[in-house]
């Protein structure tokens, strides 16, 4: 197969373009979050590419089988899934490093810290449609947040199609709080919008 | 803005009815819905809320909630806003206490977008979580303390899992039934069994019989009881079949309703084997220490008895009760110049008590046994004193020998008198004293007259008898403080102690008339003999012992010169009247019988104790002197003149000289027989000898091996260089040598290394009267041990009877020789046989 120069080209431009919105979105989330759980929270972007199923199926999968996530039903022109991810068993730590004030934590989340969690995830996504919808003119429709816990496998294979071509928008990240640091993932599962 | 049931049922009071709070705004964030629980939880009636922006209701409500609303309205997204995380959210409180106590409720806000017919609204759901929350708090505390305890419940079960997997005895947990339901690692380990193979099986699959049946019953029985606490040994087998000793312990332990038992298996095989090889080591040092026939006493540091071996109980005559536990010197009496018994010694000083010997052990009945007795500490591994052992053994007869050898180093065994060197060396010690103290004393020499008379007349035994009488007679007449001696044949000497020469004279005299008096009866024959006596006076002008003496022997010559049986007091005149009279006269006489042929040779058989046929007879060649009236005269008449006028060298020569000639005129080489000669001290130093012997076996064509020559100790050892010279010399050509009267010198055993004979001749002193005494027999035995360590024969000499000759084959000496066997006789000339007796 030939690719030409111009789609080289172009894509590189809608990548910078993307990262660019990227990078506002996860600020602007950092500084909410910080603001509201009045805790210093720094987020650095990793990485961020349009990926294949399958390269993404393979980073998520060496990080652990189950994984903890915020997923956001999007509907715009198409219905997409937007999610926020993090390893399950580095999110008792996540949310204990948030929740300060609140000493004692089980081995797995409660209900309440759940809610937290997903509020962070909110947070964070809706800072991402935000700007989506601002830099493409794009009205998107965002449910409810909700939270579940899954092997990113089954993850993958509950929200993306296995016939998926276009790619799947792909981000990691470095979440630190004060002295601890956490993976965390954002996928948009049909960025339709962005090409 | 109303709902479609406004007929039926109103908006408000569908919202009024819901148990959460809600507020729904309009595009201008104006507040168009607030039903009854924003009412009541906000304290602001609807009235009053509607139609307002929600922010001029609370001011404070937080950039995150403000932003919430925005994006809803403005961009359709939804969010989620809690309490838990946003510090600051809407002032709702659960009543009017809380709201004057500023306790705002726990809250959570959905916010979501709603669009209809073009229009956008934004609907805010709230939900009070302060229960939930207090709810999930309470409930996490609940959880956390489970986890916890769970955590350490799963730790405790851990480590416990660990350590019974791990340690080094094995751990087996035995159900109700006594079977098997828990078998750990380290059981595992031990008996080579996985665990699943044995769940489910009685404990007796791991041991042998009869351990396997007793186990089943005890832990049936304890079943019964609920109790158990055993500890036993056994034997365990391995699931390769391999067995190792057990140590089991077995007690019960209670899982809730459920008995149980723990069993653990300690693998002991190696401290069994090191018991064993400990208690085979103690079994052999008992059986050694009862078997060896020293005394053996073990104490422990204060002295008491813990072992005592037989012979150390045969010793004591103690039973073995008697002695075990008491303090060692209140059950044993032992005489000693040491303060305490070794034991104790060594104990105090640690150190080892050498052996010491003439200790006396008095036995439970009373009787004395010399001991031979050492003593050493015993340490402990830390090498602490912890006891001592006492050796000992009964020394009585090798003590008893010394005695006697010593005694008979000093006296004559015939009379029990001291002999010369004694003697001399009494007079020695007088000689000083009269020096020292100007005292003076007197010295008696005694010379028997016509004893010969008796000894050739009767034989040596009758003229023994005669002396040993004699000398009771002398003692019957001196003092205690007196010393008398047999010097030797028929001398006798006294020393008369601080006597001045009146009273010697008178007990001289006294001595002379006893003996005029005495008559010596033998055989139905009456003898009278008498004795003629020198005496010289010893004070501190007095020579030496050798000129004392030989003044003494010149005046007893002189006495026998004036016509015997009479007593002479010295003076210079007699030293010329002994030289013409005395030895002289042995001398003339002695050279005579050389140039005239008045010497005789004799011969006396040696015969084999265990004849075999082939076996050779030995003849001793004896020399006698013919006087002028054609009588016999016996070697010691004129021997020790010959010795003390150098004339041996002669005699001896003369003696092999006509012993080969008659050899080679009379004798059938054919035969084995093997011909004795004598040598003396005297020859042995003469240079000349060996060359003169040499020459005459070589003119006479004298077969070497058929000559022995008999050496006295006491002259191969004055003269042990050339005496060496001469044996080795003459054994190269076949010569044989025998070593005569061994046995009388008591350094014969150090030299008997140094030459190379053939032959010991017992002295025949021991051999006479070993029938009777012991300790002469213990001597024959010795000298026949040693002689057959080097490998020498034996001969005895004096073997007057019967009697002694089987105890000489008891003992097993080789050769036997004297009257009970065969007689001096002449050598004959007429071609007859020396011997045919041989096998009588």
């Amino acid at each position: 197969m030939v690719i030409s120069r111009d789609v080289v080209e172009k894509h590189k431009q809608q990548l910078e373009f993307l990262l660019n919105m990227s990078l506002k979105a996860l600020s602007e989330a950092t500084d909410l979050v910080s603001d509201v759980s009045q805790q210093d929270m720094s987020v650095s972007l990793i990485s961020m590419d349009l990926l294949p199923l399958e390269t993404v199926r393979q980073d998520l999968t060496q990080f652990g089988p189950n994984m903890a996530y915020v997923r956001q039903r999007v509907t715009s022109s198409y219905a997409s899934d937007l999610l926020f991810m993090l390893p399950q068993q580095q999110s008792v730590a996540f949310i204990e490093s948030i929740t300060q004030k609140d000493n004692k934590h089980l081995s797995e989340l409660s209900d309440q810290e759940k809610k937290v969690f997903v509020e962070i995830g909110n947070i964070i996504l809706n800072c991402f449609l935000r700007h989506f919808s601002q830099k493409f003119n794009e009205p998107v429709n965002s449910y409810i947040p909700v939270f579940n816990q899954a092997p990113s496998e089954k993850l993958l294979k509950q929200y993306v199609s296995e016939n998926e071509k276009t790619g799947l928008f792909y981000i990691r990240l470095n979440i630190k709080f004060i002295q601890k640091e956490f993976p965390g993932y954002i996928l948009w599962t049909d960025p339709g919008g962005l090409y | 803005m109303r709902a479609p049931f406004e007929n039926v049922l109103t908006e408000s009071m569908v919202f009024d009815a819901i148990n959460t709070g809600l507020i729904v705004l309009n595009q201008n964030s104006e507040v168009v819905t607030w039903n009854k629980w924003m009412v009541d939880h906000s304290l602001i009636e609807s009235d009053v809320a509607l139609g307002k922006p929600l922010v001029s209701l609370f001011p404070d409500m937080g950039a995150r909630l403000q932003m919430a609303v925005n994006d809803a309205l403005n961009l359709r997204l939804s969010a989620v806003v809690s309490s838990r995380l946003n510090v600051t959210l809407l002032p709702l409180y659960r009543n009017v206490e809380n709201y004057h106590q500023n306790l705002r409720i726990h809250q959570s806000f959905t916010v979501s977008p709603i669009t209809h017919h073009q229009q956008k609204w934004c609907l805010l759901q709230i939900q009070d979580n302060t229960r939930d929350d207090f709810h999930e708090r309470s409930l996490k505390e609940n959880s956390i303390e489970l986890e916890t305890m769970a955590a350490k419940a799963q730790e405790q079960e851990f480590k416990l899992q660990t350590i019974l997997d791990n340690t080094l005895d094995s751990i087996v947990i035995l159900n109700r039934l006594g079977r098997i339901n828990g078998f750990y690692k380290s059981a595992q380990k031990m008996f080579g069994y996985p665990e699943y193979e044995l769940l489910g099986k009685p404990l007796s699959v791991l041991f042998l019989a009869p351990y396997n049946n007793r186990f089943d019953k005890i832990i049936d029985q304890a079943r019964e009881h609920k109790t158990l606490n055993l500890m036993e040994q056994a034997k365990s087998v391995r699931a390769d079949g391999e067995v190792f000793y057990a140590n089991i312990a077995v007690t019960t332990i209670f899982s809730g309703e459920d008995l149980q038992f723990m069993v653990t298996i300690k693998d002991i095989t190696e401290r069994h084997l090191a018991q064993e090889a400990l208690y085979r080591e103690k079994e052999q040092a008992q059986v050694t220490l009862s078997s060896i026939a020293d005394g053996v006493i073990t104490t422990d540091i204060a002295g008491r008895v813990n072992f005592i071996n037989p012979a150390a109980l045969k010793l004591t005559g103690h039973q073995i009760q008697q002695l075990l536990g008491q303090k060692l010197d209140r059950v044993i009496t032992i005489q000693s110049h040491r303060d305490q018994l070794p034991v104790f010694d060594c104990i105090q000083t640690g150190q080892q008590v050498d052996s010491v010997s003439g200790d006396i052990l008095i036995t439970k009945t009373g009787m004395e046994i010399v001991i031979h007795q050492g003593a050493s500490p015993i340490h402990n591994q830390q090498g602490d004193i912890i006891g001592a052992v006492m050796i000992f053994r009964d020394v009585s007869k090798s003590h008893r020998m010394a005695s006697r050898l010593s005694w008979q180093a000093s006296h004559d065994e015939l009379t029990q008198l001291i002999n010369r060197r004694e003697f001399e060396r009494q007079l020695e010690l007088v000689i000083e004293a009269s020096r020292n103290e100007n005292s003076e004393h007197c010295l008696v020499f005694l010379d028997l007259d016509k004893f010969k008379v008796v000894n050739d007349t009767c034989g040596h035994a009758a003229g023994d008898e005669l002396l040993r009488q004699l000398a009771e007679i002398f003692k019957a007449e001196i003092r205690g403080a007196d010393t008398l001696a047999r010097l030797g044949g028929d001398e006798f000497a006294i020393i008369l102690n601080r006597c001045q020469i009146e009273p010697a004279v008178t007990v001289a005299e006294s001595i002379r008339t006893a003996v005029d008096d005495f008559r010596y009866g033998w055989a139905g024959q009456s003898f009278q003999v008498g004795v003629s006596i020198g005496l010289v006076m010893i004070n501190a002008q007095s020579p030496e012992v050798e000129e004392v003496f030989k003044s003494a022997d010149s005046a007893c010559y002189a006495a026998k010169d004036a016509g015997r049986n009479r007593v002479h007091i010295y003076s210079q005149d007699d030293e010329e009247i002994s030289l013409r009279r005395g030895e002289m006269q042995w001398l003339v006489h002695i050279q005579n019988a050389i140039d005239h042929g008045r010497f005789e040779l004799n011969f006396q058989p040696i015969v084999p104790v265990f004849y075999n046929e082939g076996d050779h007879i030995h003849y001793e060649i004896l020399l006698r002197m013919i006087d002028e009236k054609g009588a016999s005269i016996p070697p010691g008449a004129f021997l020790p003149s010959a010795e003390r006028y150098q004339v041996m060298d002669k005699i001896d020569i003369w003696v092999i000289q006509n012993l080969f000639e008659w050899l080679n005129l009379y004798w059938d080489f054919h035969s084995d027989d093997i011909f004795a000669i004598n040598l003396s001290g005297q020859s042995l130093a003469d240079d000349n000898l060996l060359y003169r012997v040499k020459q005459l076996l070589e003119e006479f064509s004298i077969p070497a091996n058929r000559i022995c020559f008999e050496i006295t100790e006491t002259a191969a050892i004055r003269n042990l260089a050339k005496a060496q010279l001469f044996i080795e010399e003459l054994k190269q050509l076949g010569c044989q040598f025998a070593l005569d009267d061994f046995g009388s010198g008591l350094s014969s055993f150090a030299y008997l290394k140094s030459l190379d004979v053939d032959y010991l001749k017992i002295d025949g002193a021991f051999v006479k009267d070993m029938v009777d005494d012991p300790i002469d027999q213990a001597m024959v035995e010795s000298i026949h041990n040693i002689g057959s360590v080097l490998k020498l024969k034996t001969i005895a000499e004096f073997v007057e009877d019967d009697a002694i000759l089987k105890a000489l084959k008891k003992v097993g000496v080789h050769y036997a020789q004297g009257y009970g066997i065969a007689r001096p006789k002449p050598l004959p000339t007429d071609g007859s046989v020396l011997f045919t007796n041989l096998k009588k």
